[in-house]
């Protein structure tokens, strides 16, 4: 029996950004309110301990890729 | 000289179909199961028709064939109504109900070549429905696609496939043509056949080999080929180093990136590994392959761990090829290994009809992702590789700054700028008519120049926007600067300002949306 290329009628729910409007009616979010104990050595720590994740966004293109037949 | 033939109709997978005479091949197995899926009732069969694409195949290559092939192909119409001749004269005599029941039941149409075992040329069917709206198939890369026959005007929307002939196109050749055929390019330039890419990429210095037949193009003549057909080629190699002999990917990368393109209307090669899992473990590599992602489904949005940043596309789930060795749009999961890297399973849902078909995706082996590329317009020069960079970066300020308090959900494509102003403004800022006119005009009156396309980061708590960076896109990458942001919340403006002196960035003009 051939299993259709049909989408499933039960996909997960939910939104997303793409998705979903701006709250209509937005009062200051508690979580994005500053921390002013937090200092600029801080922050910078924190953009370099996400460097090691954004390095996978820094592929380099190999000689060995352009190469290879496809 | 061509004699004429009629028009001919006939039931759906009846003997007088001739997608019915596939039953051999997987394409054949795989279109029939998409038409059933369809709700396909009725066949329209022009027996003569002259194709762009085979006339230049033809043109290229088997003209000179001892084999004798003809010129002329057919072209098959389906519909997910009954229509007989009765009603199809009524519909080409101006009847306009019968003119709208068969214009509102097509479903599409497929070429077939007059090459005995690659005979499925341009094929363009329509999605079948959605049914998750609020999670959206995002097929931006899907255009409009006019047939008339006998003077109906027949559309379908989709994005045209077609099984490679090996004679003038490979995988990776079927693949380009696709991706070329996108929505995105439809003001700027004449959809190049297969025979122009293959030509294109044995152009002088660019392979020793013969053009045709065709025995596959390499990575380099691929992007060489969109370079010289002027189109900037992004290039996303993968980011892990498995055990073969290519790149492999992670769930973040490639989820990230093959969503930021084809969200930008961008329909993406991937190039990989085909493989087949070893009873024991591992795998055993069957060889390499190209396919032409042309959609996904979006990912739903959890509501991040303070202090996180999550990528929204990195959930995703389902993406939809057009491989040449099963069929256009067939669904495919992102899996993940044991060693963390990705492969692509042919995974379809239960069937909707009630067909007895053998499945060609039982023994369609796994392929495993080692590098991206898809054809942008000639002035976007950033990849969303540097979007989602600058992301990990401002995504990290931000949250340091609220000592952590703050999780954010991140997602990032690329938008003509109008398009951004025009429709995806009204999309998030629908029910407050006075700040979206606002912002469109600030957008207008305080913001420098634009780039005609923009890279857009877009920030939000799970599934709810707070914020969108527009990136310049013409510049190059240490140059590449914020424009100006569109802050939906008022703790976003002092955030920001905050964080980014703390950190050393300037993210443009401010502009409130709330």
């Amino acid at each position: 029996m051939m299993a259709a290329m049909s989408e499933a009628p039960n996909v997960p729910a939910g939104t997303s950004l793409w998705t979903t409007p701006a709250s209509p009616m937005p009062t200051p979010l508690k979580e994005a309110s500053i921390d002013v104990s937090v200092s600029r050595a801080r922050v910078r720590a924190a953009v370099d301990a996400a460097r090691d994740r954004a390095n996978a966004f820094s592929g380099r293109v190999t000689e060995e890729l352009l190469r290879k037949s496809f | 000289m061509r004699t004429a033939q009629p028009l001919q109709l006939s039931l759906f997978d009846s003997d007088d179909d001739p997608l019915s005479q596939l039953r051999g091949s997987p394409q054949g197995q795989y279109l029939r199961s998409y038409l059933a899926d369809l709700d396909a009732k009725t066949v329209l069969v022009e027996p003569a028709y002259f194709d762009r694409d085979y006339l230049s195949e033809f043109a290229a290559f088997y003209c000179t064939s001892a084999a004798g092939y003809p010129n002329v192909c057919r072209r098959l119409h389906y519909f997910s109504q009954q229509v007989d001749r009765n009603a199809f004269e009524r519909a080409v005599s101006g009847d306009a109900g019968e003119r709208e029941r068969l214009t509102s039941s097509y479903l599409g149409f497929i070429v077939l070549r007059p090459i005995p075992k690659t005979p499925i040329g341009r094929t363009v069917l329509c999605w079948y429905p959605d049914a998750a709206p609020q999670l959206p198939r995002v097929v931006e890369p899907s255009r409009k696609y006019v047939c008339n026959v006998a003077g109906l005007a027949l559309q379908v929307r989709g994005l045209a496939w077609q099984q490679q002939d090996a004679g003038v196109g490979a995988c990776a050749t079927v693949a380009l043509w696709s991706m070329l055929q996108s929505s995105a390019f439809d003001d700027r330039h004449v959809v190049p056949t297969t025979a122009d890419v293959t030509r294109a990429a044995h152009a002088p210095g660019m392979s020793a080999f013969r053009a045709f037949p065709s025995k596959g193009l390499g990575f380099g003549q691929l992007i060489a080929t969109l370079r010289d057909s002027g189109f900037a080629p992004l290039v996303i190699p993968g980011d892990r180093n498995g055990a073969g002999d290519l790149e492999q990917f992670t769930r973040e990368h490639f989820s990230a990136s093959l969503a930021a393109l084809i969200r930008s209307g961008y329909p993406v090669l991937i190039a990989g590994m085909l493989v087949k899992p070893r009873p024991a473990g591992g795998y055993d590599e069957i060889g390499r392959h190209a396919v032409c992602a042309v959609g996904f489904r979006q990912a739903s949005s959890m509501p991040p761990t303070p202090g996180d940043l999550d990528f929204e596309d990195a959930g995703t789930e389902y993406i939809y090829l057009h491989d040449d060795n099963l069929g256009p749009a067939a669904r495919f999961r992102i899996e993940v290994d044991a060693s963390g890297s990705i492969f692509l399973r042919a995974t379809p849902p239960p069937a909707r009809h009630g067909l007895l078909l053998d499945d060609p995706t039982i023994s369609h082996p796994l392929l495993r992702p080692s590098a991206l590329l898809a054809a942008a317009h000639d002035d976007v020069r950033l990849s969303p590789d540097v979007l989602h960079a600058r992301a990990l970066d401002l995504g990290a300020m931000l949250t340091a700054a609220t000592g952590g308090k703050l999780g954010l959900t991140v997602s990032a494509r690329f938008s003509r700028l109008a398009r951004y102003v025009c429709e995806e403004l009204e999309r998030v800022l629908p029910l407050n008519p006075t700040v979206l006119g606002r912002v469109r005009l600030e957008l207008s009156e305080k913001v420098p120049p634009m780039s005609l396309h923009i890279g857009v980061v877009r920030f939000g708590i799970g599934p709810t926007p707070l914020l969108d960076v527009l990136y310049d896109t013409t510049d190059s990458e240490p140059n590449t600067q914020a424009f100006c942001h569109v802050a939906y919340n008022p703790a976003m403006p002092p955030l920001i300002e905050h964080a980014c002196s703390l950190g050393g960035v300037d993210l443009g003009v401010s502009i409130s949306a709330f």
